[in-house]
């Protein structure tokens, strides 16, 4: 994730302008929707547009992107023109947006190695936004309504606000003007009641600042509103004198900023009106006082306050057995009860920065949007794509890399599962395909679901493919339940153009995406009918920092397992296990569990015959259940997991390290490999 | 009154060691000798972060030989190697002995630790003292990249690089590709 050596705010403009494209994308995609579905796109959102890619422009200067400010130059001015109602926002348009949010991206992924965008991408986007502009539809045809307002207050108003007075005068929609007196104390909850006006009931045009006296401060508010004046004053609060203004019908004003005089005297300074329709997470920051709010923190900085308050943890749990031995005197009590209040403390602080660390699903679900509609566009496939569960909360650092796995499935769901309209049609499915991302909580996992209703894939075929391959052997493929087949498709082999096609579906690469699930601690499955879709489970721990793990001995060493992966513990009579075709299978409550001693699997040596009863780790992910048989069961711990380090990465069946009681160095297994490793095909049995 | 004094003291001091510094030339370099298996090697004091005393290791099942396993120093997980395995040795039969050190050089930024028998001290090496490993010499291993000669003493001179190169077993199928995720 390093970059090399860099000013340190380049980073932190870098951060900042990644989320406003990301808002960028959000917007341009409901502007897409908007010209879509056959109207235009409203004001607010290309105000918002147009915002964005002007501090875009900003920003890109700041950090000398000068090709990418060239590109978000010459969107702005396009943006401008439509705003003011110059140019008609079309299909082109839209589209001409979305490319920007591409090529804004592309550019900020240079800008992290140092580059820009490349200068020809920028001469070919400039001369495209030229076309659109000459190829523009004519405006539409200059308003000829106006309201009934004063000459100062017109004179107040930006070339954009009479624009949309003008039209709104057009429309016929009645005007009203409310005038509020907000306390200086307290114009922030007075500006967010006008903002909500403009959610809510109309469009605010503009809120202009008068006299300041003891009381507050005079805002002359214009909204365009079917609401009654009371309607209006009942959001503004008490005191608001909410007026209609009187249209004036004349039909020979010449120009769109024809506004009348009003008949009362009002004052004559312009603010820009801070609204944010939106109130999505995402949204950027549209006023100075909502940044000075938030802090931007490098990610790396809260794992070193993770990692100080793990240790914390472990010099608590050092002197709190130390004060266990120190009798019961009247110091050691009060002691004892200081070392009490610290650990709940030290649990309020460990939440706090966990919770910091925590972001919404959304910033990655509203990439993948942006690429249905790219992709869909691309493959002349009509799909609806739905999600649900984006406020679902993950690590910051989870969400960073599950951003390229989602993609990939998408990508396959798109090319692969769902078919063209012809096929769709032959089937009997509706012309649009449809795909879905939901994620929902359960428990200290996160489930991600991507579903499609595509053309499915057959097992028979994937596992027809892994023989033919030398994967798995015909005798092994006769084990396997229809669901373990589909999990064929995620072996390293299985990632070639060719099964693709033999296939007629998936698998490009999705070796890969497990890889890189699996680095994150979660786990993929697949299920499927064959003509009816597919369904891909991505499950997934809700932190990476501080985990709570099970303790136990293997072989006189001591190991952690993270409790995220476990299920239950038992002790299980050595009675009740039986060997089934080389297998041990214990009973439990009329299910059988297949037990795999973790000492032998990790190499440790033979386990001791005798032991009875058999403690056994049940450890589950999705539908994948086995019993590990360890030597003891310790207690639960919380535990910050440390890499192993390069060096030592590529060591299978091992999460990393932790420090338990101080002392000792521990491992911490790795339990979606280990049960692959227990479980999967592997070459060796074939060969055999 | 005592400052003229002290300006003087420094300049002296100052040029003592700017002498002493032009005497050693530009081929010089510090490495810290020490004993494995009854034999003296060096590595490259530029190359060390520090020496810790011996203490027991965590091992780690599933690894290369050579690697004695992890050891948790002020926070940080560092690998530790065994360099009587990496310089194709036999393991001490009664286990480190208490002179041992385990000297904790830099890998890329990240460290690694080589356990050694016994620390022996600095010795700074002219350009003149090294030769490259050659025929004639009886080292043919990877891990050594020179020989130096200093009096009467010879020592080899480890190459922390090499010695940090494990030979890692193919991945088994079904393993997915457990790369280097910084790699």
């Amino acid at each position: 994730m390093a970059t090399g050596e860099r000013d340190p705010s380049t980073g932190e403009v870098l951060a900042e302008i990644q989320e406003l494209v990301d808002a960028l994308g959000i917007t341009a995609m409901a502007m897409d929707d908007a010209v879509a579905g056959g109207g235009e796109p409203g004001p607010e959102l290309v105000s918002d547009c147009f915002r964005a890619v002007h501090t875009f422009k900003g920003l890109a200067g700041v950090i000398g992107l000068a090709n990418a400010g060239r590109m978000a130059h010459e969107l702005e001015t396009l943006l401008d023109c439509i705003r003011l109602g110059k140019v008609r926002c079309d299909q082109a348009v839209s589209e001409l947006v979305l490319e920007a949010v591409e090529r804004f991206a592309a550019a900020i992924a240079e800008a992290a190695r140092g580059g820009d965008a490349p200068v020809t991408a920028a001469d070919a986007f400039a001369h495209r936004v030229g076309e659109v502009l000459r190829a523009a539809p004519a405006p539409a045809p200059a308003p000829s309504a106006r309201y009934d307002l004063l000459p100062e207050l017109c004179a107040a108003l930006t070339e954009y606000e009479s624009h949309r007075l003008a039209v709104c005068a057009a429309s016929g929609r009645p005007l009203l003007r409310a005038q509020v007196v907000l306390p200086l104390s307290d114009l922030d909850a007075g500006m967010a009641r006008i903002q909500e006006l403009g959610q809510g009931l109309g469009e605010v045009i503009t809120s202009v600042p008068g006299d300041i006296s003891d009381a507050g401060i005079v805002l002359t508010v214009l909204v365009a509103t079917v609401a009654s004046p009371a309607e209006v004053a009942a959001v503004l609060g008490d005191g608001a004198d909410v007026k209609l203004v009187a249209r004036l019908d004349d039909a020979t004003p010449k120009t769109a900023a024809t506004i009348e005089p009003e008949s009362q005297p009002t004052v004559a300074a312009t603010i820009e009106p801070e609204i944010q329709p939106t109130p999505a997470p995402a949204a950027m920051p549209s006023s100075l006082r909502s940044v000075a709010q938030t802090v931007r923190v490098d990610i790396r900085k809260l794992d070193a306050l993770m990692t100080a308050v793990g240790e914390l943890g472990l010099i608590h749990v050092g002197l709190a057995g130390a004060a266990a031995h120190l009798g019961d005197s009247e110091p050691a009590r009060a002691l004892r009860s200081d070392l009490r209040a610290f650990e709940r403390k030290l649990g309020e602080l460990s939440q706090g920065i966990l919770e910091v660390r925590m972001v919404p699903l959304a910033q990655v679900f509203d990439k993948l949007a942006r690429v249905v509609r790219k992709l869909s566009r691309s493959a002349q496939k009509k799909i609806r794509f739905d999600i649900t569960g984006g406020d679902t909360e993950l690590d910051k650092l989870i969400v960073e890399e599950l951003s390229d796995p989602l993609m990939h499935i998408i990508r396959n769901a798109i090319d692969h599962g769902i078919e063209d309209a012809g096929e769709r049609a032959a089937a009997g499915k509706s012309a649009t395909g449809h795909i879905a991302v939901a994620a929902f909580s359960q428990g200290n996992r996160v489930l991600v679901q991507i579903t499609d209703d595509g053309r499915g894939i057959d097992p028979e075929a994937v596992a027809a493919s892994a023989t033919r391959k030398g994967l798995v052997s015909p005798a092994q493929v006769r084990d396997l339940s229809r669901r373990e087949l589909l999990g064929l498709l995620f072996l390293p082999g299985m990632s070639t153009r060719e099964v693709v096609t033999e296939l007629s579906g998936r698998g490009v690469g999705l070796d890969v995406v497990k890889t890189n699930i699996a680095k994150l601690g979660g786990i993929i499955d697949v299920a499927s009918v064959l003509g009816t879709g597919t369904e891909l489970t991505v499950t997934l721990p809700v932190t990476l920092a501080i985990i709570q793990a099970v303790v136990v001995r293997l072989r006189g060493r001591t190991f952690a397992i993270p409790v995220n992966s476990v299920l239950e513990t038992l002790a299980i009579d050595a009675a009740d296990i039986r060997h089934i075709g080389g297998r041990h299978i214990a009973r439990v409550r009329n299910h059988s569990l297949r037990l795999v001693d973790a000492g032998e699997l990790l190499g440790l040596g033979g386990a001791d015959p005798g032991r009875d009863p058999v403690y056994v780790v049940v450890c589950g992910l999705a539908q994948h259940r086995i019993g590990f048989v360890v030597d003891e069961l310790c207690e639960e711990q919380d535990i910050v997991v440390k890499s192993l380090g390069r060096l030592l990465a590529k060591v299978r069946g091992i999460a990393g390290a932790t420090e338990l009681y101080g002392r000792e160095t521990v491992l911490v297994l790795d339990v979606p490999a280990l049960i692959e490793d227990a479980t999967g095909p592997r070459r060796a049995e074939v060969a055999a | 009154m005592s400052t003229p004094r002290l300006l003087l003291a420094t300049e002296a001091s100052y040029l003592s060691h700017y002498a002493a510094r032009r005497r050693a030339g530009a081929g010089d370099r510090e490495v810290l000798t020490f004993e494995v298996d009854g034999e003296r090697f060096a590595i490259d004091i530029l190359r060390l972060r520090e020496i810790a005393r011996f203490r027991p290791v965590t091992e780690v099942p599933r690894v290369p030989a050579g690697v004695l396993g992890i050891l948790a120093l002020r926070g940080q997980v560092v690998p530790v190697l065994d360099l009587r395995i990496k310089l194709g040795r036999t393991p001490p039969p009664g286990g480190p002995a208490p002179t041992s050190r385990i000297l904790v050089a830099d890998l890329d930024g990240e460290p690694v630790g080589l356990a050694v028998d016994r620390v022996l001290g600095v010795v700074r090496l002219a350009a003149t003292d090294i030769e490259p490993k050659t025929a004639a010499l009886p080292i043919d291993l990877a891990c050594i990249s020179a020989i130096a000669r200093v009096g009467d003493d010879l020592f080899a001179l480890v190459d922390v690089d090499a010695v940090a190169h494990l030979e890692w077993p193919e991945p088994r199928l079904g393993a997915g590709q457990r790369d280097d995720p910084r790699s």
